[in-house]
């Protein structure tokens, strides 16, 4: 069944095309081919973005942020732009975890920011970017704060240890432990040159504060600010105010520092969530909310602080609404903004009639979620305002009075499922179109026809200018056309469809630099990594979203208009694939249960006898219930969208080892030749099998990892192979592809290090030997046991951590593959040539001539880093690419690679280089010159060769 | 001044009992400096930062690099650790740290796809490092270049066989009529001249260029001669 054409024909293909140099990026096309939408993430807490002056002196200031994704960095608020960026941590959190109370980023001395996440504490550049000094913790830090006259930077650690660092060198000018370890400490309050430190004693169920000398360390005072109730936890408050704060379930209980004076404040916090600003010590803001759909509400008040003794001064009008509030003080004066998604409101601390409104000319795309504003007062009066705003569906927008300047689409920093969609499938499916003009009769096919072609017209305008423009372009570089009315001969357009955290769906444009093309939002709030099923591309352009709730959402993925909602009852944990009718264009999605005996699901639940045509020919597999492993089933479908499930094999791995990794071969895979021709001209046949399953487990007790290699219709073990002395705690990652895997681990062998390695598998270990390959029809089932493939491998050493690896795919597959491989330490996407990492790479010698012209050279265990032939992303720096994703374009040598994760990075790579493509590089110039002068010359030379010849006849 | 004092102690009896870390804490300092492939610390990317690998992860420390060029690993525990410096731009050597259970630190040079104990020549403890290679990302197209096309091999030859055929006519003239008529004899002889009619060569390219629409010459034998 798999063979369907002369194999031979293949042999002789293949072997005639393709050059082993694989080269990466040419300095014209870098910047051109490529793009990066550079990204930080959604702002974590409005306390950890600001707009700040990036070096002291210097007029305007920068926008500070901390994300999701635990980015730091600065934007510049006038268009957007990213100034600099640095990862905290290493990217190891979870998404469940509260973020914002282990990350923040403050305001420093002198220009410069200070981040703090779980035990790290740095002090950067604001300009730059540029760490000037890191410190590491014990444990979790609580607090810090800038004294600026003392230039320290104090520290409370959860336990209740205390230093003091210096800011300009990172050293510790004093440490002190408060409360003999057993306290949590929670919060400074810095007040007129006090300091104070806020601890809950677990034991007492007290507060107390702590007041600790700047200079020196000295523990000067203590004192209980209020007794716990059971349920009372302690509220963060503002370090320049002098108030500390704990709630209950239906108080905020605000107690001046220092006197036993406590306001009681009655909030239902059931209902309603509240934070506290300021910016001055005597003023204290507390905005309140409720967020739910059907009752969302917003207030805030203004309080006073004088004498140790608050006191309401304003409140703010209640609204039925979501509205956020900021504070700002600009040195015209405190002024609070209140941003809807239609409007700006601002409000003096005097009085609860606002100042000035600005009215949004259109709403934001979704509701804020909290913002940062600066609002001026000037001499005339004239209020102007700027306001970064993160919105309910992730991304952030500045605002400037009544306009907005900019949106980043941050959203897509917290992206946990991405697919492709092909454009031009659905813009020409010229193909059929012209098959059906040839199979009708003359008349309908010529009205067809002429339709077409008026249909047609509408890319002629684009045509005619993009007609100018490559006349143009021989004379020098031009700006390029707009993707969007252009047509796309080579197939380079591409959308890459998102599903966010936040629950929206989001589409780029490859050739459009990665521009958002639609969004269009899930009725879900809120999607993590293990709540979706799958997004999956249903051909047409139509995309299917599958969440685990068992919503299943039908997008048009050109428009972004919404097909169809429907649920049906997935179990959670259910696997969900899809199947394709061989013969029709149907695709069915199925969902396995994870519970044996359950029937599965089926959707769209019609043409029930096509699906039962395509599931003949295919096992469904999945995790196994209880054991770890993998499990095969046959199904048949029958009435509403129900499966009959049989189970035929199970893979039970053994109860130390669990699964790090299932990977199949790609959806599209084709194997364009199904040998290698060797130097004496012999043959050996690859192992091709389209239901191959790499399953990666790993025995932490041991220290070792296994792969496994599955037939995924029978169930067989085709291959396992053991790497001892691995470290399983660091990233192990794998992919598969044709006759062949590729994975990577790191190894604390005497090769120490990470290790990537290569395995082909080929039909037999002789030549010319093409096993049952070659046999009109083959089956999963009646494979003997010594079929089973011949594998061979060769390890090298690579010198950073690999957190991803891919595969190019090209339309016909004869292209050479190169392994793409994403590395977060260089902030690099390399792409090694699957040339380099082949397993019959004569070691310890130099290549016989025979090797030599089969391409293979010396085997070399260390495998450097070489930008020059390996990085797609040359200079740039992307920042958290964990996924990598592949398709084919038209052209036979090209594939367009996009990665994603934080950043998002496409490019298009052609590891066989451009040979059905003229490159940039190609003269068009020097070839019209050249035709130019041949022609004038044959002008010239023809009379004188005719007279010539006269003369030669005369003279016989 | 007892209760105090006994606080402090305490104090310290805890601390050392929480972070018993403290104690055996060893700092690994070094910093990048500049030579000639890295001219000035400004052109390093911020996100630059240097590892230090032990066997497990929970051992392994990252710094960045400062703007002073420094970096340092607090609390380094005992062990032996690969240092290796993450940078796109420029490439650095790797080096091997062994921190000993006294608090030594021995920095030797390693060579990656060896083995681990195959220790390089030992360097001092404060780590200088400097780059020894700087990153090529691009490859730069070839344009047309004449100096280069004259120097392809093919090219020459052809130059000279064109010169041959140029300057054999003149030869031919200059020799006296005896050799003259001997080498016309074995040039009919020859095999390149002789045999078979070549249709290529009986290709009539002068006449092609003079645009002459003339049916081909009535083949005598040899076609470049014509009689």
């Amino acid at each position: 069944m798999w063979l369907r054409h002369n194999p031979l024909h293949y042999l002789l293909l293949a072997g005639s095309l393709l050059s082993s140099s694989c080269r990466a990026v040419f300095s014209d096309e870098a910047f051109h081919t490529d793009f990066q939408v550079q990204l930080f993430g959604t702002a974590l807490d409005p306390s950890s973005t600001f707009f700040h002056q990036a070096s002291a002196g210097k007029a305007g200031s920068l926008l500070y942020t901390l994300s999701n994704r635990l980015i730091i960095g600065a934007i510049n608020p006038k268009d957007g732009a990213q100034v600099w960026r640095q990862r905290l941590g290493e990217g190891t959190v979870s998404e469940t975890n509260d973020l914002s109370k282990l990350a923040r980023l403050r305001k420093s001395k002198d220009g410069r920011v200070v981040s703090v996440f779980d035990k790290a504490i740095a002090l950067w550049d604001a300009a730059t970017g540029r760490a000037i000094w890191e410190y590491s913790a014990s444990i979790t830090v609580a607090d810090v704060v800038t004294l600026e006259a003392e230039n320290l930077l104090v520290v409370a650690l959860k336990g209740g240890e205390v230093k003091a660092i210096k800011l300009e060198s990172g050293e510790i000018a004093w440490e002190t432990l408060v409360g003999e370890g057993r306290d949590v400490a929670s919060n400074f309050n810095f007040v007129d040159g006090r300091l104070f430190l806020t601890l809950s004693e677990p034991a007492s169920k007290a507060l107390k504060t702590v007041v600790i000398s700047p200079a020196t360390g000295a523990q000067l005072e203590t004192f209980v600010d209020g007794v716990f109730g059971p349920s009372d936890t302690h509220v963060l408050t503002p370090q320049l105010l002098p108030v500390t704060a704990f709630r209950d379930s239906e108080h905020l209980k605000l107690n001046t520092l220092g006197t036993k004076n406590t306001k009681s404040l009655a909030v239902d916090s059931k209902f309603h969530d509240y934070r506290l600003h300021a910016v001055t010590k005597d003023l204290l803001f507390i905005e309140y909310w409720a967020r739910s759909a059907d009752s969302a509400t917003s207030w805030a008040d203004f309080y006073t602080i004088k004498d140790g003794v608050v006191t309401k001064k304003v409140d703010l009008p209640y609204e039925n609404g979501i509205s956020v509030f900021s504070l700002s003080d600009t040195g015209s004066g405190i002024l609070a903004a209140r941003v809807s998604r239609s409007d700006i409101r601002i409000y003096g601390p005097e009085s609860d009639a606002q100042v000035m409104a600005f009215e949004l000319p259109s709403m934001l795309p979704s509701e804020p979620i909290h913002a940062v504003t600066e609002v001026v007062k000037r001499r005339d009066g004239a209020i102007a305002v700027r306001a970064a705003v993160t919105l309910e569906d992730g991304n952030m927008v500045l605002i400037r009075n009544d306009q907005v300047v900019w949106t980043r689409q941050e959203s897509l920093a917290s992206a946990v499922a991405a697919e492709f969609v092909d454009v031009h499938e659905v813009e020409d499916a010229l193909e059929k179109t012209l098959h059906a003009e040839e199979t009708s009769n003359l008349v309908t096919a010529y009205i067809k026809r002429v339709t077409r072609h008026i249909g047609e017209l509408k890319y002629l305008p684009g045509w005619i200018a993009g007609f100018q423009q490559s006349i143009m372009g021989i004379f020098g570089p031009v700006a390029p056309i707009d993707a969007t009315v252009a047509k796309d001969p080579f197939g380079y357009r591409k959308f890459v469809v998102f599903v966010t955290r936040f629950g929206w769906v989001t589409a780029i444009d490859t050739a459009n630099r990665g521009a958002v093309v639609w969004t269009i939002q899930l009725r879900t709030a809120h999607i993590l990594e293990k709540d979706i099923k799958g997004i999956f591309h249903f051909g047409k352009g139509v995309v299917v979203v599958v969440l685990s709730t068992g919503d299943i959402y039908k997008i048009n993925a050109i428009t972004g208009r919404g097909i169809h909602k429907t649920a049906v009852q997935i179990l959670p944990s259910a696997s969900v694939m899809t199947i394709e009718s061989s013969t029709t264009d149907d695709r069915w999605i199925i969902a396995v249960p994870v519970k044996e005996g359950v029937k599965g699901w089926f959707w769209p639940n019609d043409k029930e006898e096509e699906l039962t045509k395509a599931l003949s020919k295919a096992t469904l597999s999945r995790k196994c219930e209880g054991s770890s492993g993998i499990c095969g089933y046959t199904a048949k479908p029958t009435t509403d969208g129900r499966l009959i499930l049989t189970p035929t094999w199970s893979f039970r791995l053994p109860p130390n080892q669990k699964i790090v990794s299932i990977s199949t071969r790609p959806a599209h895979d084709p194997i364009a030749s199904i040998g290698k021709v060797l130097g004496d001209r012999s043959v050996m046949y690859k192992y091709v099998n389209p239901h191959l399953a790499l399953l990666v487990a790993a025995a932490p007790s041991t220290s070792s990892i296994y792969l496994y290699l599955l037939d995924t219709v029978s169930g067989t073990v085709l291959h396992t192979s053991i790497q001892n002395d691995a470290d399983t705690t660091r990233p192990i990652v794998a992919t598969i592809a044709e006759n062949w895997y590729v994975y990577s681990y790191y190894s604390n062998s005497v090769a120490r290090g990470t290790q990537l390695v290569v395995t082909d598998f080929y039909a037999s270990s002789t030549k010319n030997d093409p096993g049952h390959l070659l046999q009109p029809s083959i089956s999963s089932y009646d494979q003997p046991r010594s079929a089973s493939p011949y594998g061979i491998s060769h390890a090298f050493i690579f010198p950073h951590p690999i957190t991803s690896l891919a595969t190019t795919t090209t339309r016909q597959g004869i292209t050479t593959r190169s392994i793409l491989l994403s590395v977060p330490k260089l902030g690099s996407l390399l792409s090694i040539n699957k040339r380099v990492l082949e397993p019959r790479r004569p070691v310890g010698r130099e290549p016989t001539a025979e090797e030599k012209e089969e391409g293979l050279f010396k085997y070399d265990p260390f495998l450097g880093v070489d930008h020059g032939r390996g990085s797609l992303s040359h200079i740039r720096d992307l920042v958290g690419i964990d996924k990598v994703i592949t398709t084919p374009s038209l052209l036979e040598s090209t594939s367009i690679v996009v990665g994603w994760g934080i950043d998002i990075f496409g490019t298009r790579t052609s590891p066989s280089e451009a040979f059905d493509v003229l490159g940039r590089g190609f003269n068009k110039l020097a070839l019209i010159g050249s035709v130019l002068a041949v022609g004038v010359g044959t002008m010239f030379l023809r009379p004188m060769v005719r007279k010539k010849q006269i003369g030669q006849r005369w003279a016989q | 001044m007892a209760p105090p004092f006994l606080l402090r102690l305490t104090s310290l009896f805890l601390l050392t009992i929480l972070f018993p870390s403290l104690i055996s804490a060893v700092n690994v300092i070094g910093s990048i400096k500049p030579n000639n492939i890295l001219q000035s610390l400004t052109l390093l990317p911020p996100s630059t930062s240097v590892s230090l690998s032990a066997g497990n992860l929970a051992d392994s420390r990252t710094s960045h690099v400062y703007s002073s060029g420094a970096f340092k690993f607090q609390d380094v525990k005992p062990g032996s650790y690969l240092l290796e410096v993450n940078c796109r731009t420029h490439l650095f050597p790797s080096l091997r740290v062994d921190v000993s259970s006294d608090g030594l630190v021995e920095v030797y040079g390693t060579f990656r796809g060896n083995e681990w104990d195959n220790k390089g020549e030992r360097r001092p403890h404060p780590i200088d490092i400097s780059p020894v290679r700087g990153s090529e990302f691009y490859i730069v197209r070839e344009g047309f270049n004449p100096m280069k096309l004259l120097s392809n091999p093919m090219i020459l030859i052809a130059i000279v066989a064109i010169g041959g055929m140029t300057l054999m006519p003149k030869m031919v003239e200059n020799m006296d009529p005896e050799t003259r008529a001997e080498f016309e004899k074995q040039q009919q002889n020859s095999v390149l001249s002789g045999g078979q009619n070549n249709p290529l060569q009986s290709f009539d390219m002068a006449g092609y260029l003079a645009g002459s629409s003339s049916k081909p010459q009535p083949k005598s034998g040899n076609g470049s001669k014509r009689k």
